[in-house]
């Protein structure tokens, strides 16, 4: 491998792209394990998720109390920055909605933290209203490890990068922050219809 | 538990890079150390330019041939 490289390009096969996927995209029929750190070990006893409002405000659930929030069934269509795209995958989650319920903020922007150091940034308005969730289960199983689990960020209508693995908190911000991959090339937005795959895109 | 970051980056002059855990199954390439596992370097390429993250490297060892 040269030293410049052009990213992982996935192990499914290629196929010819169709009306149901966005621009530059293939289909795969796997689910490919992309990472930019190991696969940190998590034990559910010290789980926890936070979400801090701009005013410091702050909501913490332990693993229990997160799983006995009101789960949704979701099935949306994944599209990876690295051109491959997985349809019609199924989840289990709680929506953000539920998780943001009755906060008192005013903040535009959220910074996604994860166990492991990795970290992603959206508009606040990308989390709501029926478009985010932080899911537990995949195709009717705990969510593993190497795709995320316990738990993880889905967010379907961004590149695959935003959904972030291993969640452990959000930051709602008055002001954007980079995060990981944002800062270093990638897009700020990430909407693959758009393909807004690299800065200036 | 891993060290602290100051302990595993004492240690660094004596690894050589061959030691970097490499993260490439992603958008881009990270580096990272092998004991603490933080970031040493980022690399991502797009079409016609690359960036590249130094974040965690203050300074490299090169082997070269003397000056004649």
């Amino acid at each position: 491998m040269g030293i410049v490289s052009p990213g992982f390009k996935g192990r499914g096969r290629r196929r010819e792209p169709s009306a149901e996927l966005p621009p530059g995209q293939y289909l795969v029929e796997d689910f490919p394990v992309l990472s930019a750190g190991p696969t940190p070990d998590i034990d559910l006893a010290d789980w926890e998720l936070a979400i801090t409002s701009e005013t410091g405000e702050q909501r913490r659930w332990d693993w229990a109390g997160f799983r006995n929030l009101p789960p949704e069934p979701v099935t949306v269509d994944l599209h990876c920055v690295t051109h491959w795209s997985k349809l019609g995958t199924s989840w289990e989650g709680v929506s953000l909605d539920t998780l943001l319920e009755g906060l008192d903020t005013s903040a535009s922007f959220a910074l996604v933290t994860s166990y492991g150091g990795y970290s992603t940034n959206l508009p606040l308005e990308d989390l709501v209203d029926g478009k985010a969730w932080i899911a537990f289960g995949y195709d009717g199983q705990e969510l593993e490890p190497e795709h995320g689990g316990p738990a993880r960020l889905l967010v379907p209508h961004r590149y695959f990068w935003k959904s972030a693995k291993w969640v452990r908190g959000i930051q709602l911000l008055d002001a954007d922050e980079p995060g990981f991959w944002e800062s270093l090339g990638y897009h700020n937005y990430g909407d693959p219809w758009q393909e807004q795959r690299f800065w200036g895109d | 538990m891993s060290p602290p970051p100051s302990a595993a980056h004492r240690l660094w002059p004596h690894r050589t890079m061959a030691d970097v855990r490499v993260f490439d199954h992603a958008p881009g390439v990270v580096a990272r150390c092998p004991v603490c596992e933080q970031v040493l370097l980022r690399l991502v390429r797009g079409p016609g330019r690359a960036w590249l993250d130094l974040r965690g490297l203050t300074g490299l060892q090169l082997p070269v041939p003397d000056q004649t």
